[in-house]
């Protein structure tokens, strides 16, 4: 149980006199924290409060303006007011004590000053706070107790003035006088309370027309449109822009499609004609003759490497065009693929007198390609432009260009037939000199291993057929779910291979050992290890100390003389 | 005047009569005299919220028979 300790007031004053503090009062003062306890009032003494002027109303005075608000009443308590000299209450104030806590507590308190107007004050409801107003330390002004929503509500109508100033300053006069009209509203109404001395505070609104309210003719109705709401700024349309047109859709281009009379189909076929104008080619030319003459001026600032390297494509490309016969190398795809063309065209020049007919020379080319081997002379179907009796007469230009090319071959044996890709290839790997003979048994190996892969499969398949045969004839295996019977054909199966010799018996334990089908020699080799340590000095050691001795020499520490006498000792005892 | 109390939950519950006009630091330096330990070392709490030596019981609103709880730092 805790001891409560409790002093007297007047051991307390005698410890608030050690300390320097003021003292307590005594007796009478005991009387009056009773009564403050009674009374509960939440604010503090008055005494700072007597040299100050204050302006508040009444609570009857309150009581009307709210009731022309029409707000609720304040409620009037018995208070204990204290009179002051210079506080111009009027004498219905003394008598009567609001319950409400925080406006009319305000407004009844002595030394309690306001900074809002009664006008703003009518405009609030009940329940506000008001809080202190900010104030400098050095100010020595009297507190000074505001509403933050009037505070803001004034801050508001400051900023809407002068916005209006602003904007008024550049129009006419008459708009000046509007502005006039309604800084006098701003102005604090008049307050009639009759019987009552309240000086009311003086605005601190600055106003720069401060018109005075005699002498002053007030027109109305003059300037109704002002009243009115500001006309919405007409939209501004975008700006339109004109769509550059294009050549290419100013040309009309439609596409002609004969109808296909074979075809009777139940949607129309629709007729495009297609007309390619003028205009193009021009362009076309235009555009090339624009590079020649770029390439013409490029020429000019040419080094001499790039003239050289040009001059050596335009030999390269004299020597084709000069040569009859023979190939020009080019170390390019194409060159392949041209092959067969470039042998082609200067048979073409034998056979020009035969009069092949062909609207495209790829196709002469192949026709002449084809005639030459009488294994394609099938191929004479594919050539669908040339007509029936022509192919007879291909027929016998092909013998008759066989027996030229047999002669021609006796005399040049060296030459290639490069007619189609396999005799490239067979060509190819004759005069290639790059296949070595390790590259062939390479060949060779790979595809024994093939060879053996493809067998093994093989017996596999054999040796499953024949476990599923033998399986489904057990009548206990038909009886077991498909899981089990998975799981026993597996087992099955592999034991059967293992003992046929067709796969090793491999552990499955690594990962890609399931795949290998070489057999490791070393997957059983386990072999038992004893290790000895012994120091510089030939002498046995246990695992410790191996340890320390080889931590020592890797960090390049030793032992002190002292541990080093002791290792001595130990192994002169054992020895 | 008001009496506040200090309770330091260990055995210890002072009364002290002091004035709202009186610092925080002014109510440790009576309850130090009372327990004997220096009122440095004193803290007085109510909750969370630590109170400040320099600042008034009645700024802090403290009341009459308010219960502020000792500690030692």
């Amino acid at each position: 149980m805790a001891t409560e300790i409790r002093l007297s007031i007047e051991e307390t004053n005698k410890l608030r006199a050690q300390l320097g503090l003021t003292l307590l009062p005594t007796e009478s003062s005991d009387r009056s924290i009773t009564e403050q306890k009674q009374a509960r009032v939440p604010f503090r003494d008055d005494t700072k409060n007597e040299n100050h002027t204050k302006s508040s109303l009444s609570i009857e005075e309150t009581n009307k303006l709210r009731r022309s608000l029409g707000l609720r009443p304040l409620e009037s308590e018995p208070s204990e007011l204290k009179s002051n000299d210079k506080t111009t209450l009027s004498s219905s104030q003394s008598s009567h004590v609001t319950t409400s806590r925080k406006e009319p507590e305000l407004q009844e308190k002595e030394g309690i000053q306001i900074a809002h107007s009664a006008r703003q004050l009518a405009s609030i409801q009940d329940g506000e706070v008001f809080t202190l107003e900010d104030k400098d330390i050095l100010d020595e002004d009297e507190d000074r107790f505001e509403n933050e929503k009037l505070v803001k509500m004034d801050k508001q109508e400051k900023i809407d003035r002068e916005r209006r100033k602003m904007g008024l300053s550049r129009s006419n006069f008459s708009n000046l006088m509007y502005n006039s009209e309604s800084d006098q509203d701003d102005e604090p109404e008049e307050i009639r309370a009759v019987g009552s001395k309240i000086a009311l505070p003086k605005e601190k609104s600055s106003t720069i027309h401060d018109i005075p309210t005699e002498n002053v003719v007030t027109i109305s109705g003059l300037f109704g449109d002002l009243d009115e709401e500001p006309k919405p700024k007409e939209s501004k349309k975008p700006p339109k822009f004109k769509k550059s047109k294009s050549k290419a859709s100013s040309k009309k281009r439609s596409l002609d499609v004969d109808i296909d009379q074979n075809i009777t189909g139940a949607t129309e076929m629709v007729t495009l004609v297609l007309t390619i104008e003028e205009e193009d080619f021009d362009d076309i030319e235009d555009s090339l003759a624009k590079s020649r003459r770029e390439k013409a001026r490029a020429r000019t600032h040419m080094t001499a490497e790039q003239i050289a390297a040009e001059a050596k494509m335009n030999l390269r490309l004299d020597a084709i065009s000069d040569l009859k016969d023979g190939i020009v190398f080019d170390g390019t795809n194409d060159f392949l693929e041209s092959l067969s063309s470039l042998n082609a065209a200067p048979a073409e020049v034998t056979e020009e007198s035969s009069n092949i007919s062909g609207p495209i020379k790829d196709e002469e080319v192949k026709e002449a390609v084809m005639s030459r081997e009488p294994d394609e002379a099938s191929s004479v179907a594919e050539d669908d432009t040339t007509q029936l009796p022509e192919v007879d007469t291909t027929k016998k230009r092909s013998h008759e260009s066989e027996e030229e090319n047999q002669i021609e071959n006796e005399q040049k044996p060296e030459e290639a037939k490069f007619a189609s890709v396999s005799s490239t290839l067979k060509y190819l790997r004759q005069t290639s000199a790059t296949t070595s003979e390790a590259e062939k048994q390479a060949y060779k190996v790979k595809r024994e291993k093939e060879k053996e892969q493809s067998l093994v499969r093989i017996k596999i398949s054999i040796q499953e057929r024949i476990v599923r045969e033998e399986l489904e004839k057990d009548s206990s295996y038909g009886r077991m779910s498909q899981e089990e019977k998975d799981k026993t054909f597996d087992r099955v199966l592999s034991e059967r291979l293992v003992s046929e010799g067709i796969i090793a018996d491999v552990p499955t334990s690594g990962r890609y050992n399931r795949y290998n089908s070489q057999v490791d020699d070393l997957a059983d080799y386990n072999p038992q290890v004893h290790v000895t340590h012994k120091d510089d000095k030939g002498q046995v050691l246990d695992q410790k100390q191996a340890w320390k001795v080889l931590s020592h020499r890797y960090h390049g520490l030793a032992p002190k003389h002292a541990k080093r006498a002791k290792l001595k000792s130990r192994s002169e005892r054992t020895v | 005047m008001i009496e506040v109390l200090a309770n330091d939950r260990l055995g210890k519950k002072i009364a002290v009569k002091c004035l709202p006009e009186d610092t925080i630091g002014d109510l440790k330096k009576i309850l130090s005299l009372q327990l004997g330990t220096s009122h440095e070392k004193l803290i007085l709490k109510k909750g969370h919220q630590i109170y400040k030596d320099h600042i008034t019981l009645d700024d802090y609103e403290v009341h009459d028979g308010f219960n502020f709880e000792l500690y030692y730092g």
